[in-house]
């Protein structure tokens, strides 16, 4: 009796599980799997090729357009970090319950709009004849307009603000379970502010850290639109040279052999950083 | 143990139903009824088209006068309805409006279009040098596919008051002087305009894989020259117009209707023709392969190509048609300034574009990429 009610639970709960096979199987596996055969398939013939990889490295074109758009997403995310942590410190251990509500809302409320929208924000703050070069000039900082968009730099700012959502929330996650009273107990041992952020605090933020770094990375090598819409004429990024197979060329073979170059060498990527730092995955997640 | 045969052929049925509703070519398009194939009142045309081409002001009036419902998809650019079209043969559409350069060439690797049958088509609304031309160079293997409709020129749009002198010729838009304050597609239509400015015959030279690369690598080393001198690659409509009004860039190459509906409002901006000649385009009428109403098809041509109606595009649109009479019907001032900026001694000089073999459309892409990689300061 007691196990053919547990069986049919079990049974229930596996049709639960149900709506997020089907959305991971038909919308990812499936397309990926599809995509991986698309890549060893010649262009024409359908027959098996690896001229598709080939093309890659054999261009030192796409090579450095990669290089380019990795170099950018590390540089990226450890900006990322680097605002997120302190913030995510004082959100969990310095404000109120209060302000810490207000502070979570403050981070959140700018994803209420979508990317797109961010992007096109920043254009007119950052147009020579935009907010920021106005506001320069009204300080009497400069006296002619100065362009702020399409440059390198530009990308970096817009990927930085899209992305510090997915850094701070893993990181406010985790410190959120940090007691307050270890924290006190290395003062009381004579620790002081560094030690006890390297000792203490850092170590046990650590699986945070690598989430939101990991996602964030992904989020930034896979972007578009901010990309395109912030570069200048300098700014190819891989992601635009995967489109242009696919949309400009007519080519979805070539096409989907730079997506699975993508998604290899970012998974490869993640695992190796989680080797280095001694992280493991199941830990982190 | 039933309920768990249940659960699992309700797993299976679903994921069943997934499939069938994501598969490719599975979307409903009802076949017509053996039967009754045409009946009046159940008449549909379906059209793959541009914004802007079957406005509903004439789609009311059209199924008004015929009884023919209309249907309208909108696309974005030539390669989506390729795609679309490849994808089942030119099932589920009637009528669809290609640009010219890629009619013969997607007949020649998919197949979509069927001939025209000129004797359906009223020829006296269409301008007679564009009806001749189009039908000649949209014939692959001795059979014409397309029929004009609009057309429309790229060039340049200069401020006037920043830049008086601007606008000889498309070797302006790599002028120091002019340092930052210039901005264009890094796209086709500029590699042709800069392989004329050249010297070169981009046209001839696409018949042949070879000299066609050697051609727009030159284009290339000049574009890569000239960055230094661009502001930002312009890629949509809205971005130019800022680019102008923001008086952030003085020189651009520009869409005509783009220049024309700036310069109607204020007199800054003009649309200019250099010395090397505009670079045209056609969007064309072509019949799908796999019409089920070929007859609507036509009558839409017919109805749509009635200066009155063609009208209504113009103004819509502010591109040109080739339906004789149009533009006059159109808006007066809008008429005034193509026929400044395209006088008939301008219009010889229109650089069409010429049909592109899929090694070509390569060639741009590679050199479209060189060009964006390339860094400059």
């Amino acid at each position: 009796m007691h196990l053919s009610t547990r069986f049919r639970r079990g049974q229930r709960l596996w049709l639960l599980l149900l709506p997020t096979l089907l959305w991971i199987g038909l919308l990812f596996v499936l397309p990926h799997i599809k995509l991986f055969l698309l890549s060893f398939m010649d262009r024409r013939s359908g027959a098996f090729t690896l001229a598709n990889y080939a093309a890659f490295f054999n261009s030192s074109l796409y090579r450095n357009v990669f290089v380019r758009t990795t170099t950018f997403s590390i540089v990226t995310t450890l900006l990322t970090l680097f605002i997120s942590f302190p913030a995510a410190f004082i959100i969990t251990k310095v404000l109120g319950r209060k302000m810490k509500a207000l502070a979570l809302i403050a981070i959140v409320l700018p994803y209420w709009v979508s990317e797109l929208i961010q992007a096109f924000t920043w254009m007119i703050l950052f147009r020579e004849t935009g907010v920021l070069s106005y506001l320069l000039q009204y300080l009497g900082i400069t006296h002619h307009n100065i362009e702020f968009l399409y440059h390198n730099s530009t990308i970096v700012v817009g990927l930085v603000y899209t992305s510090l959502l997915f850094m701070t929330i893993p990181i406010i996650n985790s410190l959120d379970t940090l007691d307050d009273s270890l924290i006190e107990a290395a003062y009381d041992l004579g620790g002081d502010f560094w030690s006890t952020m390297r000792e203490i605090i850092i170590p046990h933020a650590a699986p945070g850290i690598m989430v939101g770094s990991i996602m964030v990375f992904m989020l930034n090598l896979g972007n578009y639109v901010t990309v395109t819409l912030l570069g200048g004429k300098n700014s190819l990024w891989f992601t635009e040279s995967i489109y242009n197979q696919f949309i400009v060329r007519f080519n979805q073979n070539q096409g989907a052999a730079f997506g699975v170059i993508l998604l290899t060498f970012s998974v490869l990527f993640v695992w190796i950083v989680l080797k280095i730092t001694k992280q493991d995955l199941t830990e982190a997640m | 143990m039933k309920s768990k045969i249940n659960a699992i052929v309700m797993a299976v049925l679903i994921m069943g139903l997934v499939l069938a509703a994501c598969a490719p070519g599975a979307t409903p398009t009802p076949a017509p009824e053996e039967g009754a194939p045409a009946q009046k009142s159940e008449r549909v045309l379906r059209m793959l088209t541009w914004e802007g081409y079957a406005p509903e002001e004439l789609v009311n009036k059209f199924t008004d006068a015929t009884g023919i419902k209309v249907e309208v998809t909108y696309i974005g650019d030539n390669n989506e309805l390729i795609a679309k079209m490849a994808a089942t043969n030119g099932v589920g559409y009637d009528l669809v409006s290609p640009t010219l350069n890629y009619v013969s060439t997607a007949q020649d690797e998919f197949g979509i279009y069927q001939p025209i049958d000129i004797s359906k088509v009223k020829t006296d609304q269409f301008t007679k040098a564009y009806l001749d031309s189009i039908l000649e160079q949209s014939k692959f293997e001795g059979k014409s596919y397309a029929l004009p409709f609009v057309w429309g020129t790229t060039a340049m749009v200069v401020n006037v008051e920043k830049a008086p002198d601007a606008g000889q010729s498309y070797l302006d838009l790599c002028d120091p002087q002019y340092e930052g304050r210039v901005s264009y597609r890094a796209k086709y239509d500029t590699l042709y305009m800069f392989a004329y400015a050249l010297g070169l015959d981009p046209a001839e030279a696409v018949k042949d894989e070879e000299s066609y690369r050697q051609v727009m690598n030159q284009v290339r080393d000049k574009l890569i020259e000239c960055k230094p001198i661009v502001r930002t690659y312009w890629d949509s409509r809205q971005q130019l117009e800022e680019l102008l009004t923001s008086e952030e860039v003085w020189v651009a190459t520009s869409w005509d209707a783009i220049a024309w509906t700036l310069a109607k409002d204020d007199a800054r901006f003009k649309y200019v023709v250099p010395k090397e000649g505009a670079v045209g385009w056609f969007d064309t009428f072509a019949i799908s392969a796999g019409a089920e109403d070929v007859d609507a098809a036509y009558e839409w041509i017919n109805f749509v190509m009635d200066p009155h109606n063609a009208a209504v595009i113009v103004n819509n649109t502010g591109y040109q048609t080739a339906s004789e009479g149009s533009a006059e019907l159109a808006s007066p001032e809008i008429a005034k300034l193509v026929a400044e900026s395209l006088p008939p001694e301008k219009m010889e000089t229109i650089k069409w574009y010429f049909p592109l073999p899929s090694y070509a459309t390569d060639i741009q892409a590679d050199v479209e990429e060189q060009i964006k990689a390339a860094q400059s300061k």
